[in-house]
């Protein structure tokens, strides 16, 4: 669970970082790849969320 | 590449398009359909949990199945990991990964479930003279 809190810390560091990034450059060829590694980077974190909430929140309020 | 690249100037249509290929086409429908499902997938597993509408081992099942089935959707819809990725490649690399988690994982815990009975018998006398 904290490994997954880390995961999303750095990931919104990031993301905020690119949104600056985006807002002064524009979308070069650049900031175009730097997008799409911090896509693959988020959408996998929202994979790893389906395991969290599954096994932590429902299977855990169950018992 | 490069010398090609200076003498047109880096105005070369074809040129810039292969730069810019991120190897899926990425739409805003396929994005709102991903995202449709997943709040489907994510809504049922939990009114079954808050409603207890069915036996928790038949509940479990059931959330443990959409699960599964969300996180396909995530990464058809949002990884754009499909049969077209790299030619196919990226899926079979993840089908492995997917069968060696499997191994580990499942073979971990038979191991450490089994691991009373396949220890070697220790005779007592052995036991107290260990330190």
């Amino acid at each position: 669970m904290g490994t997954h809190g880390l995961h999303v810390t750095f990931g919104t560091v990031w993301l905020v970082t690119l949104m600056f990034q985006v807002g002064k450059l524009g979308l070069t060829r650049e900031n175009k790849r730097r997008l799409i590694c911090l896509s693959l980077f988020w959408h996998f974190l929202d994979v790893v969320w389906i395991g969290v909430f599954t096994f932590v929140y429902l299977m855990g309020s169950m018992r | 590449m490069s010398a090609t690249h200076a003498a047109a100037g880096g105005h070369d249509h074809h040129d810039d398009h292969h730069d810019d290929d991120i190897g899926y086409h990425a739409t805003v429908k396929g994005y709102v359909v991903g995202f449709m499902l997943s709040v489907v997938l994510t809504a049922i597993p939990f009114w079954l949990v808050m409603a207890k509408v069915l036996p928790i081992t038949l509940t479990s099942i059931i959330i443990l199945g959409l699960a599964a089935i969300q996180m396909i959707v995530h990464i058809v819809y949002f990884l754009h990991l499909d049969r077209k990725s790299q030619g196919g490649w990226n899926l079979l690399a993840l089908v492995f990964t997917a069968i060696v988690l499997f191994i580990l994982l499942s073979g971990t815990i038979w191991v450490m479930l089994h691991m009373n009975e396949n220890m070697m018998p220790v005779d007592p006398q052995l036991m107290r003279m260990m330190p």
